[in-house]
């Protein structure tokens, strides 16, 4: 249960463990490894958005001094239908494998055709120019809406709607059908006194990490291999390359180097099969990075999306209804995060009637992959403008119209169970009093507010103490730090062993050093691996304890710890015994004082945030200048504030990129033209004003420390938000994202009959 | 009894919306709705996650249920 008491290091701001080393370009990212006589891959991609592959030759390639091998999509195994889906969770590995290779057609501008090894990165590309292949060109489909017509260009024949009765027996882009039902629509839009309905449209984005795709792969000749990359999972890792390749899981050892950014990104593989099959077929190291253009063409965005939504409310602001038809593009096969998009689109809210209808459907792009709170934002935008329309025609304060609807505890979400403590009040009130809110507005400029959800996760999680003999501390955990994670695994366990802050080492293991622990994601670290922490140094000090009992001759239960020391009344007087005095003595107690805990966490508390926004419109231009930001959320117990300030800040940011700026642009034939950063425009340090934070915490009660993830909510709000500010400054509201200047000034030259 | 809302494609293969179960916990709960509605078989786990009295649970068949238990099968949840 949660303890309510002044912490000693929880809540407060160290000096971040891996930061000295950041700063001073110390820290070993992917791209840093190397190895002796290693080799380079590259891979050869389709420069077609669809085409069938009638025939490939290598015999040229192969030819080239230094060419040391070369894979196509036939040197992966045939993953067969029944191992295609684990325990009934994503991915599918048959549709991974063929996006890793593909196999008998490419599916976007992109798409991974072979890869070859070679001794040098010149003589690599020079192979990769003497493949041979010749093409079928199909016609392509890019835009989510077109696809799903019964004429569009099909990706895959034997792909029929799921979620249909009877089984549709005519193949089509749509992968899947959801329908999400709460209580009845009809009866609600028939209570309700005005309704709102519009259409939406976002487009995919990248989460844009800075850091490239890359790793290293060795495998020996007894065919026990190695992997060295960064990732939000060495053991994911590791799962996913075994399963790919028919491997045993002991074969592979992955060893997680620093991570320039995943955001969800980095949650499955690119490289690593491939490297593999490349060292094992080579016979030697091979290390592959992608270039920039290629974590563009190649690796997913977040889902696009078409979202056609519906509220309808009594003069009072009472919500009655709420219905829409949410349609996600996944990218070249099945598998966006639409079903997602429908559970979290009006979760903040407690709607009695709430119909939702989710389509997945492929399109000829990249895979999409998730992206902080997959399928979340695209919906939340939706349905936040819609709140602020029902605001505006019912002249009431946006925050007031969502504090009267707002959910609470025994409030049912959308998706169906109720809610038990949550926080979405609390962000409201915290904004209502924030001076941002009251602030005044200058002309041309306009302030919008929006609310987010997310479930957060626990899951598998594992982490190890040991003690030194000199009475630091170490902590070993599985988990890549993505988010200041070894921080918070650090202060967690000096605040329940009573040591100082600096006396605790974190330190992330390689996958046959540390028991298994799920992926860094879904917000889920400090919360899930922060319980394995606090429940293995809960064990180091009865441990200690025991040994301190040893020490005195006196019974256990006459020891107690605080402050990292043992006392005990001996004879009247009260004996202490420092854990470094306990530690110094151990080999004299029973050995090596150390303690695993290994847990699947229950229990992650919802999260919900409120974002405040100004903007102001240049009217000759259309640019949109933010001038000020505040993120609130309700964080549970921020166990390093500074991290979780910066979660909130960097959510916010990228959240911002979405709504002004961020686009996949493609030319006629399917193939993407901003494929750098100076064209892909995300959101850098002089765009934006300081984000302010405000942490709310109502205490996850499942938590030692009432501690709820983080990192998904704050980039649900601010593209409603945005818009919503945009909106409000200049009268005109633009229902597709991104608000670039060219959208919008052709929206206000509209209104302006130009 | 526990109480299980099914929606969706599990609310169309088993004809209803809401039953009531007895079961202690999410493996006998599971054995019982595949036995009374063989239609579910093998569909229960594909992508779907468990929320009991409001708390999503992941990797639940141990997780016990009391008598006024709610348990709803939702989508499962992806991490960003």
């Amino acid at each position: 249960m949660s303890e309510v008491k002044d912490y000693k290091w929880v809540g407060k701001r160290p000096v971040r463990p891996d930061g000295i080393d950041k700063v001073t370009g110390r820290a070993n990212f992917s791209a840093d490894f190397s190895l002796p006589g290693m080799l380079h891959g590259l891979i050869l991609r389709s420069s077609y958005a669809h085409a069938r592959i009638l025939s490939m030759d290598f015999s040229k390639a192969l030819a080239i001094p230094g060419v040391k091998a070369i894979i196509s999509g036939t040197d992966m195994p045939l993953v067969a239908m029944e191992d295609a889906v684990i325990g009934g969770q994503p991915p599918n590995f048959r549709d991974l494998s063929a996006n890793l290779l593909a196999r008998d057609k490419v599916l976007y501008e992109g798409h991974a055709i072979a890869a070859v090894a070679a001794t040098s990165l010149q003589i690599a590309r020079q192979a990769l120019d003497a493949i041979d292949i010749e093409f079928e060109v199909l016609p392509h489909v890019i835009d989510v809406q077109k696809a799903m017509e019964p004429d569009a260009p099909l990706l895959h024949e034997n792909q029929f709607t799921q979620g249909i009765e009877p089984r549709p027996k005519i193949p089509s882009n749509i992968a899947s059908r959801y329908e999400q039902v709460l209580g009845d629509t009809a009866a609600g839009f028939a209570a309700a006194e005005v309704t709102v309905s519009e259409e939406f449209t976002t487009q995919p984005v990248h989460q844009g990490y800075i850091e490239l795709h890359s790793c290293t792969a060795q495998v020996s000749a007894d065919g026990q291999a190695q992997i060295w990359c960064s990732s939000q999972g060495q053991f994911m890792i590791r799962a996913f390359c075994a399963h790919l390749l028919g491997m045993n899981i002991s074969q592979i050892r992955v060893t997680p180097m620093e991570i320039g950014g995943g955001f969800g990104g980095k949650t499955t593989v690119y490289l690593e099969p491939l490297a593999l099959l490349l060292a094992k077929k080579s016979g030697k190291p091979v290390k592959m990075q992608m270039s920039r253009e290629e974590v563009f063409t190649s690796t997913g965005p977040a889902s696009g999306s078409f979202i056609s939504m519906k509220i309808g409310a009594r003069k009072d602001g009472t919500i009655t209804a709420a219905e829409g038809i949410l349609c996600y593009q996944a990218g070249a096969f099945a598998g966006s995060p639409v079903r997602l998009g429908c559970m979290t689109a009006f979760a903040p809210y407690a709607i009695q009637n709430v119909k939702l209808i989710g389509y997945d459907v492929v399109v000829n792009r990249p895979k999409s992959a998730a992206y902080r709170a997959p399928g979340a934002p695209m919906a939340a935008f939706a349905a936040e403008s819609l709140l602020d329309m029902l605001a505006i025609k019912l002249n009431m304060d946006p925050l007031e119209l969502r504090l009267k609807n707002a959910a609470q505890m025994g409030t049912q979400a959308p998706y169906g169970p109720k809610f038990r403590e949550i926080g979405y009040i609390e962000t409201l009130r915290a904004a209502q009093q924030h001076p941002h809110y009251s602030a005044p507005l200058g002309p041309n400029q306009g302030r919008g507010v929006a609310s987010g959800f997310w479930f957060n996760i626990g899951g598998q999680s594992s982490a190890a103490i040991n003690i030194n003999e000199d009475g630091t501390a170490i902590v070993t955990t599985g988990n890549p730090d993505i988010g200041g994670s070894r921080a918070s695994m650090a202060i967690m366990a000096a605040e329940v062993l009573g040591i100082d802050f600096d006396k605790v080492q974190p330190v992330i293991a390689d996958t046959s050093s540390t028991a298994y622990s799920d992926l860094t994601g879904g917000s889920r670290v400090t919360f899930a691996v922060g319980m394995a922490v606090v429940e293995a140094a809960r064990s180091v000090v009865a441990v200690l304890k025991q040994r301190a009992a040893l020490l005195w001759e006196i019974p256990e239960t006459e020891v107690s710890w605080s402050d990292g020391q043992a006392s005990a009344v001996i004879k009247g007087h009260t004996s202490i015994l420092s854990l470094a005095d306990i530690a110094a003595q151990s080999a004299n107690t029973g050995g090596p004082i150390a303690a695993q805990a290994n847990i699947n966490a229950q229990g992650a508390g919802p999260g919900f945030g409120t974002h405040i926004c100004d903007v102001e419109v240049d009217p000759e231009t259309g640019r949109v200048t933010v001038l000020r930001y505040t993120a609130i959320q309700d964080v549970g117990k921020a166990i390093h504030p500074a991290y979780v300030e910066g979660q909130l800040q960097g959510g916010a940011v990228q959240g911002i990129g979405w709504a002004l700026n961020e686009e996949y642009l493609y030319d006629e034939s399917g193939k993407m033209m901003n494929t750098g950063f100076l064209d892909y425009r995300m959101p850098v340090a002089s765009d934006l004003p300081m984000i302010d934070t405000v942490l709310v915490e109502v205490a996850n009660p499942r938590h030692p420390f009432g501690v709820r993830g983080v990192g998904e909510v704050p980039i649900i709000p601010p593209l409603g938000a945005v818009a919503n500010a945009v909106a409000r400054a200049t009268g005109t509201r633009v229902f597709n994202l991104p608000i670039s200047p060219p959208r919008l000034l052709a929206a206000l030259n509209k209104k302006r009959g130009r | 009894m526990a109480r299980v809302y099914l929606s969706g494609e599990l609310s169309a293969l088993a004809g209803i919306q809401e039953i009531e179960i007895a079961a202690n916990d999410i493996r006998s709960l599971l054995r019982a709705l595949e036995n009374d509605f063989p239609a579910l078989k093998g569909h229960l786990s594909k992508g779907l996650a468990i929320a009991v009295d409001g708390e999503i649970v992941n990797a639940p068949l141990l997780e016990t249920l009391s008598p006024a238990s709610e348990v709803h099968f939702i989508p499962a949840i992806e991490a960003g």
